[in-house]
Parts: C-alpha cells; structure tokens; sequence
C-alpha cells in the first residue's frame, strides 16, 4: 500500500514551510539541519529476549519488558524502523488495533482527521518538521467498549549517532474503551549526539480511560522535544505520567490536555535533572467542559549543575477544578531550579497552586537519621520519596535502577 | 545508659547544667517537669542532635561513651526517640517500615502487630503527613519498635491522646523488656506502664528523684512550683544535691 495524497501533500507543504517554522517558545533552539534523517540499517527482530542483553538492560530502564509477561503488546522502534510488533492475543482483546502510524495512514483513510488536530502542526518549527517529515511512531485504536488490561509497550531507541528520531504516535480510544500505553525512549550507550523529535495525539472519546505513561533516559549529549496533544472528550479520562530518570543535554516538553464536560485529566512530571541538563518541562490543562477536573503535579529532583524549569498552566472558562503543584528539591549547590505556575479562570472556575523550591530541611534529616539511617542514605530517602510516582505497570526493574541511580547521584549532591 | 555531669547549650544557651542519670537495663524512668525545663533537650541530646552541644560531661551506653557519635551510630547502637513534634517527610510510611525493618532486621514480633488498624491506615500515607496528634504518637511507636531498639526514649508520647490509645500505648509498652526514658507532663501513662523511677527536672538539673508514687501525688496536689518550695527547691534557692523521695 502507499500512502494516500492527503499525506503526501500535507507533507510536502510542510517541507516548503519549514525554512520559515517559528522557533519554539521555550528551550534552547536545536539546527534540525545538522542531523541525519536516514538511520542505521537495521534487520526486524524475532524477538525481545533476542536483543543482546546490553540493548534489553536499556529497554528495561525505561519499563519495557522483554519477557513481555503483563503486557498487551509490544512495539519497537530502532532509529526509522519498526523492528518489531508482537500482539499478546491472550491479553490483547477483539477491537485494539496496535500498528505503526506509518501503517495505519496507509489502511485507514479517516486517520487525515485525526492527523494534527489537536497539535497545531504549525506550532513550531519541530512540529512542522514532525509533520514533514515523520518516520514510524505506534498507533493504537480501542474500539468502542474495548477495556485492556496490560500496557502495551512501546519503545523508541535510537542507535545512529547524529541522528534525529521522529515518530509520531496516536492513541485512539473510542467511547467507553480503556487503555494503558507505556512508552519507553532510550538511546544506545554508544549512540552520540542524538535528537528526538515526537509527536503524541490522544483523542480519548465519552467516557474512554487512558493512562499514558512515558518513561526517558538519555544519554548526556541528547537532545529532546516531545510535543503531546490530549482530547479528552466527555466523561472521559486521562492520565498521563512522565519520568525523565537521566542526564540530557537539553528537553522540553509540554503536554496539554482540553477537557471536555465532565473530563478528568491527571499529569504526573516526575523530573531527575542531574549533570548539565537542560530541562524545561510542565503541563497544561484546559477546562473548556463544565464539571471537568484536572490535576498537574511536577516534582523535579535538580542537582550537580543542571538547570530545570517547571511549568504548569492551568485555564478555565466554565465551572471546573484545578489544582497545579510544581515541586523542586534542589540537592547541589550549583543546580538551579525555576517554577512557572500560571492560573487563569473565570469566575465559576477553581483553580489552585503550590509551587515550592527548596533544598532537604536539616530537621528531615535529623529525623530520619533517628532511624538509624546515614545522611547519604537519609538524602537518598528523601529523594526517592519525593520523585515517588507510583504509576502501576511498572517492572521491579524501573523502580531499582531509580533507586540506584538516586543512591548514586545524591551522594555527589550533597 | 549513664549520664555524668552534663551541660548541654542550644545556641550559647545553657539549658542543662550537670545533669546525672543512671538508667539500668531493663529500668522504666520517668522524666517529668515544667515547661522548658530541658526534658526535650536532654532526649535530643542523649540522641546526638548536633545543634544541643554537650559543653561538659559524658553520656554512656553499653559502656561506650557517645558524645562524639553521629545520630545515626547511637541509633544503631539501640537508641530509640520517639520525637515530640515529627516533621513531615515525602516518604510513603509503609515503605519507611520496610526500610528500618531492612535495617534492623524484621522483628520476631511484627510492628503491625501492635496497631493493626493504623499500619494500615498509614501505608498509604507519607511520614507524619496529616496526621492527628494521637496518630502522630502511633506513627512513632510503630517506627522505633520496627528499629528493635535497646534503649527507648518516649517524648511526650501521651500528648494530644485519647483516654482508650494511651491505654493501649501503655499496654503495648508495659510488655516491652526495653529500658525507657519516658518524659511526660501527667502522671496517666504511668497508669498502664510500671515505672521504676521518677525526676523531676529543672533549672537545668534533677531536681528530686525517687520510686515513690509520692512524687506523683505531690504534682498532682501542688503544682511544679508549690510542690518543690514545699521541698526546699525555689528558683533563688535551688539545693546543690538531688532530692531523694522515699
């Protein structure tokens, strides 16, 4: 199959209007042009657990796993190439379409009205070069009814060096559906200079539930721009989780949700800026429905020489509840941490904020050494304790190499 | 734990001024007086808080001296405080147990044991994060039993608690073979848990001493003020030597 005109022309007035593509509001400006688009050429993979163990042990950091026990299906992106998709059909019901996007435009003609509809394709320049460019990205559909119980897991490595990744995903879920994707993004350890450009669309219909969880870890050198655009539709719900758990040289990210009658969204930005990382990373949440609720929390662990900016919006014009939190524990004297909540409602909205920056309080430490714990094992705690996310899905694994890398990095910190 | 003449400043405050304590194994003592008498103080200071300086004298436990000892060492060596105002920690309490009880070793007798209801009432939470004052009692309990400890220390562990939990708080603690410093303004705990000895601190030293039930009474009747004038003890006339209640 090829793709269809739409697509084709979409993509090619993208191309011409790049050279003009207006530089993102927030982060540093990356030179898209300096970077190859054609990656390493890479064979289809029989299966997870036939990666070398070194790829599976990247794979695991950022939750997927490679025995593929609870989970619906998996998805594998290495560089361009979709290298494997496997369905679970014990766990996979009737009615889930797990594809490549690339795929789907090509089976489904009424994709073109999803296809940038609630990200402005012109926002940015990165979104204008998503849009000209674009190559893979998972696509998963839930019909109507459909409730799945694992994750499907999703995985975007990166194995070129001075290469830009640039999938564009979409999620799907039909009225009353329920889903839970669990999205991993790791270079190889080897990889230098990589970039990722992504685009996420979720359009969650009446009464739909959809957990959204991303989990990063990057090398020191990468460079990141992830654009997520949510359409929660009436009744529906939406939770989305993120954690950065690396260094990088610099991401920026701004998930936005518009909230329909009725709607729930939740956003949990759980950030471990380490190193000289760049971040600049936040939420936003729209209340267009009356009754809709939505909660942004962002806690960022900041240390060494790392910079971290946070940001939260929420906006309202009906009668709705908000709450914004954006939280930084700051562990070294040289890191730097910033908080931009920004409210804005009309009358009948409730919209609330804390936002905090501080370091670990003496008064905590001395309490917990009462335990019996060290300083360093009472920073690590603490730490632990603050980027503590509980999202469920999770593999023992993710959860030991955050404890692990806290451990490592706080002692440094202090 | 033997305490040897000692003075301890906050901020280049006196606050103790030659304290001496002899608490045998297994010994239950109550340590009692009137506000910002230095009873927090010398539980602080016996658990190595480094803002209460020790500026003369010696604190020892199991014959070891401790007065260079991080907060942490003396709790490993079995010292236990249960703390009068906990501050709030972003750690989940449930994990917290699990960590100490790595720790220390999972008790014979499990902590939840002691307050079912609440270990699972807790869990969910954070350390100390909205708690009541009874709950705040409990929480701290159920830590420094996690830590198996040798030598417990209770500050204030009967404020802001209800008639029926101090019951029980007494209960649980009255079976317990661990020495304990129990610091208190009321004479209730001592209602449901044997003790052994009684102090009276202030102006900075043990002021009277005793196993009687007297000291007791005699609080309950006079007051602080009444009762140690009726003693010989005043502000402008404290007596160089403890008075010993028989």
């Amino acid at each position: 199959m090829t793709f269809p005109d739409w697509y084709l022309k979409q993509r090619e007035k993208a191309r011409k209007e790049l050279k003009f593509a207006k530089p993102s509001k927030y982060g540093v400006d990356i030179p898209l042009q300096d970077y190859l688009r054609e990656g390493k050429e890479t064979g289809k993979v029989d299966g997870l657990k036939k990666l070398d163990k070194f790829t599976q042990e990247r794979l695991e950091i950022v939750g997927e796993r490679a025995d593929e026990q609870f989970r619906s299906a998996s998805y594998l992106q290495q560089d361009n190439l979709v290298t494997y998709l496997k369905i679970i059909k014990k766990a996979l019901p009737k009615g889930v379409v797990v594809m490549s996007t690339d795929e789907a435009i090509k089976e489904f003609s009424w994709l073109k009205d999803y296809y940038f509809k609630i990200i402005p394709p012109n926002l940015n320049k990165y979104t204008t070069f998503i849009n000209a460019y674009s190559k893979g990205g998972i696509f998963v559909w839930v019909k109507k009814g459909v409730s799945v119980e694992f994750p499907v897991q999703a995985c975007f490595y990166t194995k070129s060096s001075n290469y830009v990744q640039i999938p564009h995903n979409f999620i799907i879920a039909e009225p009353y559906s329920k889903i839970h994707l669990l999205s991993g993004c790791v270079p190889d350890k080897k990889c230098t200079n990589s970039v990722h450009i992504a685009a996420t669309e979720v359009h969650i219909k009446e009464g739909a539930e959809v957990s959204f969880t991303m989990l990063h870890n990057w090398n020191a050198d990468s460079q990141v721009r992830s654009n997520v655009g949510i359409k929660v539709e009436k009744g529906a719900t939406c939770i989305s989780n993120y954690l950065l758990s690396s260094e990088v040289k610099n991401l920026q990210m701004y998930p936005t949700a518009i909230l329909e009658r009725d709607a729930r969204a939740v956003f949990n930005t759980m950030l471990f800026c380490c190193g000289k990382s760049q971040v600049d990373a936040g939420s936003a949440i729209y209340f267009n429905g009356e009754g809709s609720r939505g909660e942004v929390k962002t806690r960022a662990l900041i240390l060494d020489n790392s910079r971290c900016f946070m940001r939260g919006n929420l906006s309202a014009n009906k009668k709705c509840f908000g709450h914004l939190e954006c939280r930084g524990l700051i562990l070294s004297k040289n890191a730097l941490g910033k908080a931009y909540p920004n409210l804005s409602g009309s009358q009948d909205a409730e919209l609330t904020h804390e936002a905090s920056m501080a370091k670990i309080k003496q008064e905590e430490l001395n309490y917990l050494m009462t335990r019996g714990f060290s300083k360093d094992e009472a920073v690590s705690l603490v730490a632990r304790g603050f980027i503590d996310l509980d999202i469920p899905g999770l593999p023992p694994a993710v959860n030991n190499y955050i404890k692990r890398v806290i451990e490592s990095t706080t002692k440094r910190g202090i | 734990m033997q305490i040897r003449d000692l003075y301890v400043g906050v901020r280049g405050r006196e606050i103790l001024r030659g304290i001496n304590l002899d608490i045998e194994r297994g010994e239950r003592h109550m340590l009692m007086g009137p506000n910002a008498s230095g009873k927090t103080t010398l539980a602080l200071a016996i658990m190595g808080f480094p803002q209460f300086k020790i500026t003369r004298g010696e604190i020892i436990f199991n014959a070891q001296p401790l007065n260079n000892l991080s907060i942490d060492k003396r709790a490993k060596m079995g010292i236990a405080l249960a703390v009068q105002a906990p501050p709030k920690v972003d750690i989940n309490f449930g994990q917290f147990i699990n960590e100490i009880e790595a720790k220390f070793g999972k008790s014979t007798e499990p902590v939840e044991k002691a307050f079912p209801q609440e270990v699972e009432h807790f869990k969910s939470r954070n350390l100390n994060d909205g708690l009541s004052g009874g709950e705040k009692r409990r929480s701290e309990l159920l830590q420094i039993l996690a830590m198996r400890p040798k030598f417990i220390i209770l500050d204030e562990i009967d404020s802001g608690v209800d008639i029926d939990s101090l019951k029980l708080i007494g209960e649980i603690l009255d079976k317990r073979q661990e020495s304990m410093l129990i610091i208190s303004h009321y004479r209730h705990i001592s209602n449901h848990l044997k003790v052994d000895k009684i102090h009276i601190l202030g102006f900075g030293r043990i002021l009277v001493s005793g196993s009687s039930a007297k000291i007791l009474d005699g609080l309950e009747r006079y007051g602080y003020k009444k009762y140690l004038k009726r003693l010989g003890i005043c502000k402008e006339c404290p007596s160089k030597e403890c008075v010993v209640v028989k």
